[in-house]
């Protein structure tokens, strides 16, 4: 296995001893940035294959963030050089729950750094969207990708699918119709 | 507030139902109590998912009663480790069950797949390092704070220029 690049999430999953389970989001704070751009930085230095950041779905806003999340991925984008793995779902979920709208995001984030998406559908539980991979594809996601394809380059696209006991004609048509968007 | 403490902070209101109630309750945070309520309901569902796709038969012949002992033990107990996080989750559930009213056929298949999640698990076996010092030059507690760290380790260190005879200077 030769990869073009590999993946790691902006998040934390552990911190002195107390698993979460779940990626969940950093605060969004100068000191987070520095912080996690060194920590890439490391990583870096070990692993040649590129790096690529992906943005995570969240549910709990920080009150200590000191920037937009578009703001915060961007700095960490631009001091590590690395490129972004940007997961459709999350982003459209992120903006239903969080109050802010997917072209708000889209203008803060530079789009040329876009390498790969994800895309997949979730559940909407307890008032909130969840992205639980469970689902097929919503119709905002498939306008999403749409669109940012016509905008920038973008080199794969991954369909994420990975509950318990999947409908394999759901993951079917999901393929299809992300490679009819990738032939237009 | 350091990153750090932030962070720890986070965490524990996700996982820790007794910190989460306390802090809510105490603290003027202009944290939304139903986001962090319900980011900390939907990491319990995850691990209960997780249990009860490991444990089967149990969750089918009497998933209702087993939901509900996990909604307790799971706001008591942290899951910890990395990668057998899920399997080690769910032996600490099935011993969580010991005391609970079960009917001698549930307690048997629990039996049953707990023995088979056990033999699922793979082994563990020492990792061996080989390594020589001058004694002449270094002592053995000079030795051990260098090799051991903080990792649970078993040095055995014995004297190979001594002919027919070895001594374990710690174990």
């Amino acid at each position: 296995v030769n990869p073009p690049y590999w993946s790691e999430h902006i998040s934390f999953t552990k911190i002195e001893g107390i698993e979460i389970g779940h990626l969940s989001p950093i605060p969004y704070t100068q000191e987070a940035i520095e912080v996690f751009s060194e920590n890439v930085k490391t990583v870096k230095q070990s692993i040649s294959t590129p790096l690529i950041l992906e943005n995570i779905s969240y549910l709990v806003n920080i009150p200590e963030n000191e920037r937009t999340e578009e703001q915060f991925i961007s700095e960490i984008l631009e001091n590590t050089d690395c490129g972004l793995l940007l997961d459709l779902t999350n982003l459209v979920y992120n903006a239903s729950n969080n109050g802010y709208s997917v072209e708000r995001f889209l203008n803060g984030i530079p789009l040329e750094r876009v390498v790969q998406f994800h895309f997949t559908g979730g559940i909407y539980k307890w008032d909130k969207f969840i992205d639980n991979h469970s689902s097929p594809t919503p119709v905002a996601v498939w306008q999403l990708m749409e669109a940012l394809i016509r905008r920038t380059p973008v080199r794969g696209a991954v369909l994420e699918r990975d509950d318990l006991n999947p409908d394999w004609n759901d993951i079917a048509i999901d393929l299809e119709k992300a490679k009819r968007i990738w032939q237009k | 507030m350091s990153l750090k403490d932030q962070q720890k902070q986070l965490a524990q209101l996700y996982v820790d139902a007794e910190f989460r109630k306390k802090f809510l309750e105490t603290n003027t945070t202009l944290l939304d109590s139903n986001e962090v309520e319900v980011f900390a309901l939907g990491l319990l569902m995850k691990r209960l998912n997780a249990v009860k796709a490991l444990l089967p038969i149990s969750f089918q012949l009497n998933g209702p009663f087993l939901y509900e002992k996990f909604m307790l033990y799971g706001n008591s107990q942290r899951i910890q480790g990395a990668h057998l996080k899920h399997s080690l989750d769910a032996l600490k559930f099935i011993r969580f069950l010991e005391h609970c009213e079960l009917d001698s056929y549930q307690r048997q298949v629990l039996e049953w797949e707990e023995f088979r999640l056990e033999k699922s698990l793979p082994r563990s076996y020492f990792k061996v390092k080989k390594f020589s010092y001058d004694f002449d030059k270094a002592t053995t507690d000079q030795i051990l704070s260098n090799k051991t760290k903080q990792k649970f380790s078993v040095v055995l260190i014995w004297r190979v220029h001594l002919k027919d005879s070895w001594k374990i200077l710690r174990w």
